[in-house]
């Protein structure tokens, strides 16, 4: 005799005896079933199933925790190849209008994104290796130690009672090492862009195939979708695309006018080295809040280290703080970038995050990686809330 | 929802002569002669009935499945490729009301390609149902696209949307009309 309880019996009335207890049974072992009874275990298939799924995924989360370490170069060359395409798919679609082929439509943008890279690296690379040794040769103690007396007459020139002695041989030191550190660094990452030329090739494919097919694509992943969260699938992932795409190109246009006006100041001002630093600052500003600083540090740096005039110093604090004045007033509001808005100490979080996993990548990737995120979760709310998920 | 005037067409298949070399397989065919049934679409050649094609998603339901609940946000419309579809409303005992019974060839809830507000009656599938779905954002890709074709495709829905309103208000000066009997009567 089995009972079939599937779905109403509660728990604790799952095991049940074949067959009663004999009545005569002793009173200690009374309630327990008697040495020749049989249990039968009623497993109904709800439980049975939720118990597979949750064990399935398990499996697939200990795999990804085994499998993310080890394809970590894909995953960066695949978000990067996602991410240009999101920015690059308006510029096709704009050919599309023009009764161009969408194959015809993708080759020629890609082929004006390689004439404007292979541009920027035959006017960038003479001068990078050119200004690499001259700032080795800025890097000379000799030479340091000039810039720090120089630095110090300015300083005692303009508050005279600060005291001098206080910047001794070791601090001078200290500051020669860190500012030595801080822009090999930011020369190693704009070399690093640069030597970055094989798996930019790699990337290059997956955005052409991403670009040409990526429709098809999103049509075959979504068919794949239970009719129960079809629509919702849909109207989620279109509205992520959409929502992604906006604040990519946002931050792209912000970036590159951010990046012309500060090479443009800095050229104006005469700080050495002033394309790379206003490149720099352009792409810093894709990080909000700490991007500006960031951007502005290489440049202060250089001009204390090429001149040790405090003027220069405060006239380039002045151009960067007027640069993200017009970025803030004029350039954001139309282009509407900030669309996807991520808490300060998120941003701080996300970028540690990104940086201790993938370097200088890391944190560039970090913060339209962390709103891709943020912008799935909350549409995934709204599916939840607006769409009725069971029968 | 649409009827359609008279059976719907049915593609034909001369194994003679039938053109062997066509590369379509026999499942977009299908899709086209459905789409060829669709008033929607019956100002459009081939090759621009082929772009639609290219958007379109064939679902499968079963019988008694639910294609969209009332009150969910509208995503699209749906043609009946082979099957039946009952449109129905739920009243506040949850008593089910089917408002009407459509089959192959006819389409609903094509308001939903205009803006997303709620779904106004639930959709489900009266028997196993192979059903085709054109939806919002790939109508307004294909109108950034290709603007010419989209709007082609807007100026009929238009009419069709026209056409509901021109029955519905002689729907609704019937009604007057019978009240204004009555009231006589009364």
């Amino acid at each position: 005799m089995m009972a079939k309880t599937a779905g109403k019996t509660p728990r604790a009335a799952r095991f049940q005896p074949l067959h009663a207890p004999p009545s005569g049974a002793p009173p200690l072992l009374a309630g327990l079933p008697a040495a020749d009874t049989k249990i039968v275990l009623v497993l109904d298939r709800k439980l049975l199933r939720r118990a597979a799924r949750t064990m399935l995924l398990l499996a697939v989360l200990a795999g990804l925790v085994w499998l993310l370490p080890r394809i970590t170069p894909v995953l960066t060359m695949l978000t990067t190849a996602l991410l240009l395409t999101t920015a690059l798919d308006p510029l096709v679609t704009f050919l599309e209008n023009r009764d161009l082929p969408r194959t015809t439509a993708v080759v020629f943008v890609l082929l004006l994104a390689l004439l404007v890279g292979l541009i920027l690296i035959r006017l960038l690379v003479p001068v990078i290796s050119q200004e690499v040794q001259s700032l080795a040769a800025a890097m000379d103690a000799k030479a340091f130690e000039q810039i720090i007396t120089r630095l110090k007459g300015e300083l005692a020139g303009k508050i005279p009672l600060l005291r001098l002695q206080a910047i001794d041989e070791k601090m001078t030191a200290q500051l020669q090492s860190l500012v030595a550190g801080f822009l090999q660094n930011a020369f190693a990452f704009m070399l690093g862009l640069l030597s970055a030329a094989p798996n930019a090739v790699l990337v290059a494919f997956m955005v052409f195939f991403l670009l040409k097919d990526g429709r098809p694509l999103k049509k075959a992943l979504i068919a794949s979708v239970p009719n129960r969260y079809f629509e919702m699938a849909l109207l989620i992932t279109h509205k992520m695309t959409e929502q992604l795409s906006r604040y990519l190109q946002g931050q792209l246009l912000v970036a590159a006018a951010v990046a012309g006006l500060s090479v443009l100041a800095l050229y104006l001002l005469q700080v050495p080295y002033y394309f790379f630093i206003g490149v720099l600052a352009g792409l810093a500003n894709v990080i909000p809040y700490f991007g500006p600083i960031v951007g502005a540090v290489p440049a202060i740096l250089m001009a204390l280290l090429h001149t040790g005039s405090l003027n220069l110093v405060l006239a380039i604090v002045i151009a960067f703080a007027t640069i993200q004045l017009i970025e803030n007033i004029f350039i954001s509001p139309y282009i509407t970038a900030r669309s996807v808005e991520l808490h300060p100490l998120a941003i701080l979080v996300v970028i540690l995050i990104g940086g201790s996993l993938l370097g200088m990548w890391g944190m560039l990737l970090a913060v339209p990686v962390a709103s891709l995120m943020k912008v799935t979760a909350e549409l995934l709310i709204w599916g939840v809330r607006n769409y009725r998920l069971s029968d | 929802m649409n009827r359609e005037n008279g059976a719907p067409r049915t593609a034909t298949k001369n194994p003679l002569w039938g053109n062997i070399f066509r590369r379509k397989s026999n499942t977009a065919e299908d899709v086209l002669s459905t789409l060829r049934q669709v008033p929607l679409f019956s100002n459009m050649n081939d090759s621009e009935l082929r772009e639609f094609e290219k958007l379109i998603h064939q679902r499968h339901f079963k019988a008694g499945e639910t294609i969209f609940w009332e009150g969910e946000p509208g995503v699209g419309m749906y043609i009946i490729q082979h099957g039946a579809v009952a449109i129905c409303k739920h009243s506040r005992n949850d008593v089910r009301e089917t408002l009407v019974r459509l089959h192959d060839g006819e389409f609903f809830g094509e308001l939903a390609l205009l803006d997303e507000s709620p779904r106004s009656a639930s959709a489900i599938a009266e028997e196993n149902s192979r059903i085709i779905g054109l939806f919002r954002p790939d109508l307004f890709g294909l109108l950034e696209r290709k603007p010419r074709l989209g709007n082609k495709f807007l100026f009929q829905l238009a009419l069709i949307i026209g056409e509901r309103l021109k029955q519905t208000n002689t729907e609704i000066q019937n009604l007057r009309a019978q009240l204004e009997r009555s009231e006589v009567v009364l």
